[in-house]
C-alpha cells in the first residue's frame, strides 16, 4: 500500500475536486418541472398539454377597479394591448378581438357549404321548417322583416334563406363559445358587467422555466405601461404567475433559511468541538460534490436543478462520517488503532446508506433517480475524502468538547439499570405499535398542486378571475391526434358525438363546423336524400304560400338553387373568416406549431369541457378505449400520481428496510444487535407515520424523498451506537451521533419554516424522523444491546 | 349589414331632419342656396323637441308581384326616443328608448334588445341620434346633396359600399308648410321605397308608454 504524505493527500484531493468541477461545469442543468413527475403516463399527458400551447398560455384580465377610468378607456386599453401583443415576437395566437358581426360573416361564407355540415340531427330540425306550418310562419316573418325599418338591406339574405336555416348553423357556432361567461362588444371580449376585458395569448418561451417566465413578465409589464389607461388594472392568470411565485418563494426561503442554518450549524460545531479546524469537518465531505455532479451528469446527460439542489442536501449525510472520524481521532490514544476500530462501522454505515440510495434509483420519479445517483456517488467519494483528510486536521488527544463523553457515560449508566431499560424499551414499543397502527391510515396526495406555492396575489387574482368570468369547476381537455389533419378531424368528431351521447353539460368543440371529409360526404348524402324525398311537396307548398303573401315566382330562386348544390367535401379551414380563424386556430395544433421536430408530431385538436365525477369516469373509459384520444384532467394525473406514489413509498421503503436489515444481520450476526441498529430507523418511520396520521397531513413526493434520507441517517446512528457498545470504546460515538443528529435537526428544522410547501414538508419530515431516531440511538439501542457484549470484553485479557 | 344599417339610418335621418323643419321658412324660397338651406334646417330643428305624424310606406321590390303598402305612425322625442309603428296590413312596432329598444309584432313576444349587445341596432341608433340633433353638415361628409327643385333635394352616397345598397334618396317638401311630403329611396336594380307623411302634430304630449309598450291598446 502506498503511503502518501499529508501534502500529497491534499494535492490529490484538490486535483480530483478540480477535475470534477471542470466536468461538472459542462453539464446541462434544466429547470424542467416534468422531472418531478412519476411515470411516463403523467409526463406524457403534461408534455401533450405543453404541445397544445396550454401550459404556455397567458390569460390577461383587464379590470376597471375604480372610478378613474370608464368603459371607453377599458376598450381602448384592451384593443391597444391586444394589438401590441399580436405584433410582439414573444407571443402568438393572441385572441382579443372578433370582427363585427363575425357570426353573420361566417354564415355568409358557409351558407353554400351547409349541405356538408348538416348532419342527421340538423336535418331532423329542418323537417318542421319545411312543413306547411313552418313554411307559412317563415314566409310571414320574412315578409314582415322586408317591410320593417330593420329589413332594409336584408333582401339577399331573405331570398337565400327564407326558412331561417341560418339559425341551425348559428347553433353550431355556440360550441365555439368559450367556457367563460362573456359578451362581445365592439369586437372585444367583455364581462357581463362590462368592467373587465379578456385577452388570451400564448408565450413563445416556456413558462415552466423560471428565467423565461421572468422575461415574459418584463415584456408584459412594459406592454401594460405602454397601452393601459390609468384606472385599468391587469391581472395575469396561468402558468406564468405560478412559476414566478414558486421561484421567488424558493429564492426567498433559501436567502433567509440557508444563512440561518449555516450560522447555527457552524455555531454548533465550534461550540461543541471548540476548535476552528472542526469547521473543515463539514467542508471535507462536500469536496465530493463536483465529482458526484459530474458522474450524475454523464449518466443522465442532463440534470434537473431540483435534483442538483436536493442531491447536495442528501450528500450532507456524509458529514456524519467526518464528524465520527474527527471526534474519535481527537479522543483516541492512537490514531492508527482508532482507524482500525472505526473502519468497519464506517464501511457498514456507508454500505447501508448506499443501499438506501440504490433503492431510490428504482423510483418512478426521474429527479429522484438523479438525486440518488448524485447522493450515492457523492457519499462514497465523501467517505473517501473524509477517511484520508479528516485525520490530517483532527486534533490529537483532545477532550475539550463542550458536551463531553462524560455526559454519555452518565446516560449509559442510567440506561443500564434493568428498570430503566424496561421503561425505555416500553416507550419505544409503544411508539412502534402506534406507527404500525397509523401506517394504514396514511393519506397520499398525488395532486401536483401541493408542490405549488402561489403567493397571495396569485390566489387573489385567480379568485377574481373565477368570479368575473364565471369559470366553472375543473377544466379538462380531450385531445384527438393523428398523423393527418383529416384523421384528426374524424377523431374529434367522434369525441363530439360521444360528448353529446354522454350529455356533457358544456363543452367547446370545432367539430360541428369542421367535420372530416368522410363526415362531410355522409352529411352531403343526407342532404340530397332529404330534398329528394321532400322537395316536390315542399316546393309547391312554398311557392303557393309565397304567392299568397305577394312574393314573385322568382323571388326565392337563390334558395332553390342552393338546394341543388354541386359542392363537394373539402378542407373548410380556409373558408373561415379572419377573426374566427384565430379562435379556431387555438384549438387546432399543427405539427410545426409544437415544440420538437415537426415530423415527429401529430396534428392535435382540442375539445375543452368542465367535468364532474360522473362524466369523468366515462371520459376515462373513452381515453382508455381509443389510442388517439387523450383525456387531460387534473383528477386523472392526481389518481395516477397517487397510485405511483403509494407504490413508491411502500415498495421503496420496504426494499430499503430489507436491504439495511440484511446487511446489518450479516455484519453483526445477532438479532439483538440488528434490532439495536434498526431501532432508530423504526422510531423515525413510526414517528413520521404517527405525526402524519395525527395531524391529517397528506404524504406527497417530497415526503418519500426525505423518508429515504431519514432511513439512511437513522441506520448510521444505530450502527455507530452498537459498534461503540461492542468495542466498549469511549462514548465518543454517542457524542458524534448527537452532533450529527443535532446538525440534521438544525438544517432541516430550519427548512420546516419555509414558505414553499415542498420545502416545508421536507423539513417537518426530517425533524420528526431524526427527532425520534436520535434519542432512540442514545437510549433505546444501548438498552436493547444491554449486556450483549459485556461477556466478550470480560473474557479478554 | 352595416351598409343596410347605414342605408336605414340615412333614410331615418332625412325623414327626421326634414320633418323638424318649421313651416313657412323664407329659407325655402327659390333663391336660397344649399348652404343657407342646411343652416336654416339646423336652426329650426333645434327648436323642436317632439312630434308625431302618420305615414304610408310603399315598397316596390322585384321580390314582390306588386307594391306592398303599409300604413303607420311615427313619434319621437329628442334626443333618444323613437317609435316607428306599422298599423296595417301587419302590425309591428320598433322602439328606441335610450340605450335599449323593443321589436314587436302581433304574433310573437316582444324582443327587447340592448344597444350594447346588438351591433346592428346599435349602429342604427347611433347614427340616427347623430342625425337628430339637426347637424345636417355631418351628412355632407358621406353624401352628396343637391337641390333638384323648389322643394326637393337629392342625396347620393359617396361611399362605394353604401351605394351598393342605396342609389339615391329624394325628398320632396310641401310647397306651403315645407313639411316633407315624401321620401323616395331608390336602390340599385330598380327597387324603390316611397314613404309619404301627413297629419303632422308638432310638440304633442306623448305619454311614456309610447316608448315602453309595444301595442298601446294592450
Amino acid at each position: 500500500m502506498i503511503n502518501l504524505s499529508p501534502k500529497q493527500k491534499w494535492i490529490i484531493a484538490i486535483a480530483t475536486v478540480l477535475i470534477g468541477a471542470l466536468l461538472a461545469a459542462s453539464i446541462n442543468i434544466n429547470d424542467d418541472a416534468f422531472d418531478l413527475l412519476p411515470g411516463t403516463a403523467v409526463k406524457g399527458d403534461l408534455r401533450l398539454l405543453q404541445k397544445l400551447g396550454l401550459v404556455d398560455r397567458v390569460i390577461i384580465s383587464l379590470s376597471l377597479d375604480n372610478e378613474e377610468a370608464d368603459i371607453t378607456s377599458l376598450k381602448r386599453s384592451g384593443l391597444a394591448l391586444g394589438k401590441l401583443l399580436e405584433s410582439s415576437e414573444y407571443f402568438t395566437n393572441v385572441m382579443y378581438y372578433l370582427p363585427q358581426k363575425f357570426e353573420l360573416k361566417t354564415y355568409q361564407k358557409f351558407q353554400p357549404l351547409l349541405p356538408l355540415l348538416f348532419d342527421e340531427q340538423d336535418l331532423l330540425l329542418l323537417e318542421p321548417l319545411t312543413s306547411p306550418t313552418g313554411i307559412e310562419s317563415s314566409l310571414q316573418k320574412s315578409f314582415n322583416l322586408l317591410n320593417s325599418p330593420a329589413g332594409y338591406g336584408m333582401k339577399h339574405q331573405i331570398q337565400s334563406d327564407p326558412l331561417g336555416i341560418s339559425s341551425l348553423f348559428l347553433n353550431k357556432l355556440k360550441y365555439l363559445r368559450a367556457e367563460y361567461s362573456l359578451i362581445i362588444e365592439d369586437g372585444l371580449f367583455l364581462s357581463k358587467d362590462r368592467k373587465n376585458c379578456l385577452i388570451i395569448a400564448e408565450s413563445r418561451l416556456e413558462l415552466t422555466d423560471a428565467d423565461a417566465a421572468a422575461f415574459i413578465q418584463q415584456v408584459l409589464t412594459r406592454s401594460f405601461n405602454t397601452t393601459l389607461a390609468p384606472g385599468v388594472t391587469p391581472r395575469i392568470i396561468g402558468t406564468l404567475p405560478h412559476t414566478l411565485a414558486n421561484a421567488n418563494s424558493v429564492k426567498h426561503d433559501l436567502k433567509i433559511l440557508l444563512p440561518i442554518a449555516t450560522i447555527l450549524l457552524l455555531s454548533l460545531i465550534i461550540i461543541t468541538l471548540k476548535n476552528i479546524r472542526s469547521l473543515l469537518v463539514i467542508g471535507i465531505p462536500f469536496l465530493a460534490a463536483p465529482s458526484a455532479i459530474a458522474i450524475t451528469g454523464i449518466i443522465f446527460e442532463e440534470m434537473s436543478a431540483l435534483a442538483l439542489g436536493f442531491g447536495i442536501v442528501l450528500l450532507g449525510i456524509a458529514v456524519d462520517f467526518a464528524i465520527h472520524l474527527y471526534i474519535g481521532l481527537a479522543g483516541a490514544d492512537s490514531s492508527e488503532n482508532f482507524l482500525k476500530t472505526i473502519r468497519k462501522p464506517i464501511l457498514l454505515a456507508t454500505l447501508t446508506t448506499a443501499s438506501v440510495f440504490v433503492v431510490l434509483l428504482f423510483s418512478e420519479i426521474p429527479s429522484h433517480r438523479q438525486m440518488a445517483t448524485l447522493a450515492l456517488s457523492g457519499v462514497v467519494l465523501a467517505v473517501l475524502y473524509s477517511w484520508y483528510l479528516v485525520p490530517l486536521i483532527s486534533p490529537k488527544n483532545s477532550t475539550h468538547f463542550a458536551i463531553t463523553t462524560t455526559h454519555f457515560q452518565l446516560c449509559s449508566s442510567q440506561g443500564s439499570s434493568p428498570f430503566a431499560r424496561r421503561c425505555i424499551l416500553l416507550a419505544w414499543v409503544i411508539l412502534f405499535v402506534s406507527g404500525v397502527v397509523s401506517w394504514p391510515n396514511l393519506k397520499y396526495n398525488g395532486n401536483l398542486q401541493t408542490l405549488d406555492a402561489p403567493d397571495r396575489t396569485v390566489i387573489e387574482d385567480e379568485n377574481h378571475f373565477r368570479k368575473t368570468w364565471d369559470e366553472k369547476g375543473d377544466q379538462a381537455f380531450i385531445v384527438s391526434s393523428a398523423k393527418e389533419l383529416d384523421q384528426a378531424f374524424e377523431k374529434n368528431h367522434y369525441v363530439f358525438r360521444e360528448l353529446l351521447r354522454l350529455k356533457a353539460p358544456s363543452f367547446q368543440s370545432i367539430a360541428p363546423i369542421l367535420p372530416s371529409l368522410a363526415d362531410q360526404a355522409s352529411n352531403l348524402k343526407g342532404w340530397h336524400n332529404f330534398w329528394a324525398k321532400n322537395k316536390s311537396d315542399f316546393s309547391s307548398e312554398f311557392l303557393s304560400k309565397a304567392a299568397d303573401l305577394g312574393f314573385s315566382e322568382k323571388a326565392f330562386k337563390p334558395f332553390f338553387d342552393s338546394l341543388d348544390t354541386k359542392t363537394q367535401p373539402r378542407s373548410l379551414i380556409n373558408d373561415l373568416p379572419d377573426g374566427l380563424k384565430d379562435l379556431i386556430g387555438a384549438m387546432i395544433r399543427l405539427p410545426e406549431q409544437q415544440r420538437g421536430k415537426a415530423n415527429e408530431n401529430n396534428y392535435l385538436i382540442t375539445t375543452t369541457l368542465s367535468t364532474d365525477e360522473g362524466l369523468y369516469s366515462s371520459l376515462l373509459e373513452l381515453d382508455k378505449a381509443n389510442q388517439n384520444i387523450t383525456l387531460l384532467a387534473n383528477k386523472k394525473w392526481r389518481d395516477q400520481v397517487e397510485f405511483l406514489l403509494r407504490h413508491d413509498i411502500i415498495t421503496l421503503s420496504l426494499a430499503a428496510a430489507a436491504c439495511i436489515t440484511i446487511i446489518t444481520l450479516i455484519s453483526f450476526r445477532s438479532l439483538r444487535a440488528t434490532a439495536a441498529v434498526l431501532a432508530p430507523v423504526i422510531s423515525a418511520l413510526s414517528a413520521m407515520a404517527v405525526f402524519s396520521a395525527v395531524t391529517g397531513r397528506e404524504l406527497n413526493m417530497m415526503h418519500l424523498l426525505m423518508g429515504i434520507m431519514v432511513i439512511g441517517l437513522s441506520v448510521d446512528y444505530g450502527i455507530f451506537t452498537v459498534y461503540s457498545k461492542r468495542k466498549q470504546s469511549s462514548n465518543s460515538s454517542l457524542l458524534a451521533v448527537s452532533i450529527c443528529a443535532i446538525s440534521s435537526l438544525i438544517g432541516f428544522g430550519v427548512l420546516s419554516f419555509a414558505q414553499h410547501p415542498a420545502l416545508s414538508a421536507l423539513g417537518v419530515t426530517v425533524l420528526i424522523g431524526i427527532g425520534a431516531a436520535w434519542p432512540t440511538a442514545i437510549l433505546v439501542s444501548p438498552a436493547i444491546i444491554g449486556n450483549l457484549y459485556v461477556s466478550d470484553h470480560s473474557e479478554k485479557p | 349589414m352595416k351598409n343596410s344599417s347605414s342605408f336605414f339610418t340615412t333614410i331615418f335621418a332625412f325623414i327626421a331632419t326634414s320633418i323638424l323643419l318649421l313651416p313657412s321658412s323664407p329659407a325655402f324660397s327659390k333663391d336660397i342656396s344649399l348652404e343657407e338651406l342646411l343652416l336654416d334646417i339646423r336652426k329650426k330643428s333645434s327648436a323642436l323637441t317632439t312630434l308625431s305624424c302618420d305615414f304610408t310606406q310603399k315598397r316596390s321590390l322585384a321580390l314582390f308581384n306588386k307594391p306592398i303598402v303599409f300604413q303607420g305612425q311615427l313619434a319621437l322625442i329628442r334626443p333618444d326616443k323613437l317609435r316607428w309603428e306599422f298599423i296595417s296590413p301587419v302590425p309591428s312596432v320598433l322602439i328606441f328608448n335610450g340605450d335599449k329598444g323593443i321589436r314587436c309584432n302581433d304574433n310573437d313576444k316582444p324582443v327587447k334588445f340592448d344597444l350594447a349587445n346588438d351591433p346592428v341596432m346599435k349602429m342604427v341608433a347611433e347614427q340616427l341620434w347623430t342625425w337628430l340633433d339637426g347637424d345636417y353638415s355631418r351628412l355632407e361628409k358621406e353624401y352628396a346633396i343637391k337641390k333638384t327643385g323648389d322643394s326637393a333635394i337629392l342625396v347620393t352616397p359617396k361611399n362605394q359600399k353604401t351605394s351598393n345598397l342605396i342609389k339615391n334618396i329624394s325628398i320632396v317638401f310641401d310647397g306651403e308648410n315645407r313639411q316633407p311630403k315624401s321620401v323616395t329611396i331608390l336602390e340599385p336594380g330598380g327597387d324603390k321605397t316611397l314613404i309619404t307623411f301627413n297629419d303632422y302634430q308638432l310638440s304633442p304630449t306623448l305619454p311614456d308608454t309610447t316608448f315602453t309598450t309595444c301595442f298601446i291598446s294592450d
